[in-house]
């Protein structure tokens, strides 16, 4: 299974990726309030906003979407790990479809929503999320959608190979 | 299942439909250098060639991401008929994750051209901006592809156990 296994390093290397981003960006915000790094040198629009406390609801509920959205890729990823050992029909692995299934969809919705809303707050002078595309949400949106239909799909074939093996 | 279904067919549509508008706004802008946008950059000379070449090349992506779509509808309606497994049905996945995975590595690669030929000035009509997009279509379509194999042995399985009883 060649492409599980590619799918399988993609999306590890696309979660190490996430996560180090979210770690710079922690990093970043730290140094900018204990004032070791000056904002002005790197973000003119957001030294306005470093002491209104909406910045850092948005940021926190924008980081629980990207945590949403990699727990969804762990999944997806565990799921790959499944089909690489050809174990199919594990109910552990179609409950990781459906779980991936459920993080994307909730994750297209909510960034999408939360960008919107961040944008019109902070008058579209900068984008707290890694990308505002539409199609990006909504392409989310719609395979998370799919993925749950896959998972519902192998849920039976897994009781017609149960079925199988007992008439056997 | 029919609800998730409409609600697929719904986003499915928008996308396509936002492409599309996207790609005829590229296309007019910088094969027929008509400044939709109004941003001025017609003014002075033609567009670069290669900077046609890239537009179409985007829109032979979109129309990759068409097909690939267009198969995936299709193994829609294979589900909602209850058409878990057949070999026609391996055949889907296996050409919508093909024509997914072509699309988006098509699509990286083009949004990485500004970088390496260094013209930003016709950015905003190429749409460079969805990288994350692209990545997002050749990990699904890596999905689909690896899929199709999992359909082939619930084929198989099936087709024992229709034997067996």
């Amino acid at each position: 299974m060649k492409s599980a296994k590619t799918l399988h390093s993609i999306l590890s290397i696309i979660i190490y990726l996430i996560l180090l981003v979210i770690a710079v960006g922690i990093i970043m915000l730290v140094l900018f309030l204990t004032g070791i790094l000056d904002t002005s040198t790197i973000f003119n629009d957001i030294t306005e906003y470093l002491k209104d406390p909406s910045l850092y609801v948005f940021m926190g509920l924008i980081l629980i979407v990207y945590g949403i959205f990699v727990y969804g890729l762990c999944q997806l990823r565990a799921a790959a790990k499944g089909f690489i050992s050809h174990q199919f029909y594990d109910i552990n692995h179609l409950k990781n479809l459906s779980i991936a299934g459920k993080c994307f969809v909730l994750t297209g919705t909510f960034a999408w929503l939360f960008d919107g809303l961040s944008s019109i707050y902070f008058q579209s002078k900068f984008s707290l999320s890694m990308n505002d595309k539409t199609f990006m949400y909504l392409f989310i949106i719609a395979i998370g959608l799919f993925i749950m239909i896959i998972g519902q799909a192998l849920n039976d074939a897994r009781q017609l190979k149960e079925e199988n093996e007992l008439t056997i | 299942m029919k609800k998730l279904k409409i609600i697929i067919y719904i986003l499915f549509g928008a996308l396509l439909i936002g492409l599309l508008v996207n790609s005829i706004i590229s296309i007019s802008g910088l094969l027929f250098e008509n400044d939709i946008l109004n941003v001025g950059h017609f003014t002075e000379k033609d567009v670069p060639f290669y900077l046609k070449i890239i537009a179409i090349l985007k829109l032979v992506t979109l129309l990759l991401f068409c097909v690939g779509i267009y198969y995936l509808i299709k193994i829609l309606k294979m589900f909602t008929q209850g058409l878990y497994f057949s070999n026609s049905l391996e055949e889907l996945f296996r050409q919508s994750g093909r024509y997914l995975i072509l699309s988006g590595s098509l699509g990286f690669l083009l949004n990485l051209t500004p970088f390496i030929i260094q013209d930003f000035k016709y950015i905003m009509y190429l749409n460079f901006d969805s990288k994350s997009l692209y990545i997002a279509l050749t990990i699904i379509g890596l999905f689909f592809y690896a899929f199709s194999r999992i359909i082939n042995q619930g084929n198989f399985l099936k087709q024992e156990n229709e034997l067996t009883i």
